[in-house]
């Protein structure tokens, strides 16, 4: 699976990210012999997870997976499989970084700063085509994903089949050392520009002010992403994540200003916002 | 008293059996123990192991005036060595704040905890231990750990390799950019397409299998 190799290109934890990952799992006494965790987290719930397992809580608050997930991957396969309170409970902890969990007496905040990389089927079938089922079944199948959810994600994909030449190739990709390289680098420019910011690390966390800041467009680059929200009927909030993806695209170039091309790529990456595909 | 659950309750029956098998004795009175503050609900069975210090100390079975100045945490068995706990870290990490000489605990947490710099970590396995230390009749030696050489040596990343998966070129790039800007992610993708990889991206999960083959 593609998100399974994800934690292969991530850049490796620091020393403090790793003493803060450590202490969650210490609450669940799932540290022992390995003494400090220094591996990212990658924590792949079944959909079948109740509220209480993936936020946290308890008579005794417990972490949840989000939690255990922290400065980590949280894997949700099959997401509108999963049932709809548990999706929705996930959405302040995503905007937050935390989660604040208060069963009867007292309140507990966990840590929850986690990278979500949900993959789902475009059809309850599992194919693109509607052959087999209604086009209710499918608006229902979709429908499962509010769209807050959805604005919390930065990036969509379509995966679409892979040719047969490709697959019969015996050539392999690029490896996850090289990509992880470039990755590595991107961060540190992210890491240089945040220096005053002391809350932020990397472009997906910032707000709508530092946004203004650090992601100021170039007038080309302004026209075109005018004509596109136009054009393909995009919402204000998409609007704001297509600039932290541009920027982050910038960066992985090296390059200081958000020129045309990476607005034109972050575009591409918004097709559940479209017209006709949710709706 | 104070909100205990029903693991700290059971501790009575494990103390008494380790102090027995120790050597010691419960004092034939009436015992009160309160876990203070007492609206906060305590749980789990590291408690074990202060609440018997507390009462040998308190009948007068040890004589030490140290015991107030070491954080102590541990479950006991029924013949008196220690077992692990859950959560050694935060506490530490507390201990430290709170500034505390020591942090005692189970020899199985105490890897977990020397992480954590400036206080004295003892590992201990047996009731024993903990009474002949604070009697001053035998010394712990603190757990040491070099927590930058336990970060280095970190092995391989992964065993998945972006390397295996063939064509998905848009797939790939998006993942590279959601791990360099640290974003969300989706990936809508009809059935199976998901795991395009060849069958030897999964050899390292065979290798258990080969131990069945005579």
């Amino acid at each position: 699976m593609l998100a399974k190799r994800l934690p292969s290109i991530l850049p490796p934890l620091t020393l403090s990210e790793a003493l803060e990952t450590t202490k969650i799992h210490s609450v669940l006494g799932r540290v022992k012999e390995r003494g400090l965790i220094h591996q990212r987290p990658f924590r792949s719930p079944h959909h079948t997870i109740s509220d209480v397992a993936l936020v946290g809580g308890g008579t005794y608050p417990q972490p949840g997976e989000i939690s255990l997930a922290h400065n980590g991957i949280l894997s949700l396969d099959e997401l509108p499989e999963f049932k709809r309170t548990v999706l929705e409970v996930m959405r302040q902890p995503l905007e937050d970084r935390e989660v604040t969990i208060s069963p009867a007496r007292f309140t507990v905040t966990y840590p929850s700063s986690f990278m979500l990389v949900a993959s789902m089927n475009p059809s309850p079938s599992g194919y693109f085509d509607t052959g087999t089922h209604t086009p209710i079944e499918t608006r229902r199948y979709l429908s499962k994903l509010s769209g807050p959810l959805l604005d919390r994600i930065d990036l969509h994909n379509e995966v679409e089949p892979v040719p047969f030449e490709d697959l019969a190739k015996k050539q392999l990709g690029e490896s996850s050392e090289s990509i992880r390289e470039r990755v590595t680098q991107a961060r540190k420019r992210q890491q240089e520009r945040f220096l005053k910011r002391p809350h932020l690390h990397y472009n997906a966390q910032m707000n709508a002010n530092e946004l203004r800041l650090f992601c100021a467009l170039e007038k080309e680059a302004l026209h075109l992403i005018k004509n596109a929200m136009k054009t393909l009927g995009l919402s204000a909030r998409a609007y704001d994540r297509i600039l932290k993806v541009a920027r982050t695209i910038a960066d992985l170039e090296n390059s200081k200003a958000i020129h045309k091309n990476h607005v034109t790529e972050a575009i591409q990456y918004r097709s559940l916002d479209r017209e006709g595909w949710m709706n | 008293m104070g909100l205990p659950d029903n693991a700290i309750k059971e501790s009575n029956y494990r103390i008494a059996a380790a102090l027995q098998n120790t050597g010691y004795k419960l004092p034939g009175k009436k015992i009160t123990i309160n876990m203070a503050p007492a609206d906060v609900r305590k749980e789990g069975s590291a408690y074990d192991l202060p609440i018997a210090l507390g009462i040998l100390s308190a009948s007068g079975q040890i004589k030490t005036s140290q015991i107030g100045e070491y954080i102590i945490m541990g479950e006991i068995a029924l013949d008196g060595s220690i077992r692990a706990i859950k959560g050694a870290l935060p506490i530490a990490i507390q201990t430290l704040k709170d500034g505390f000489k020591g942090f005692i605990l189970p020899k199985e947490n105490a890897q977990e905890e020397a992480i954590v710099k400036g206080i004295d970590v003892y590992g201990v396995a047996h009731l024993n231990e903990v009474i002949s230390f604070f009697e001053g009749k035998a010394k712990l030696k603190p757990m040491e750990v070099n927590t930058r050489a336990l970060f280095e040596q970190k092995g391989k990343f992964s065993h998945l390799d972006f390397a295996d998966v063939k064509g998905h070129a848009t797939a790939k790039r998006c993942m590279e950019i959601a791990a360099a800007g640290g974003h969300n992610i989706i990936l809508i993708g009809p059935r199976g397409q998901e795991k395009p990889c060849w069958p030897n991206a999964y050899l390292p999960f065979c290798h258990p299998l080969h131990f069945l083959r005579p």
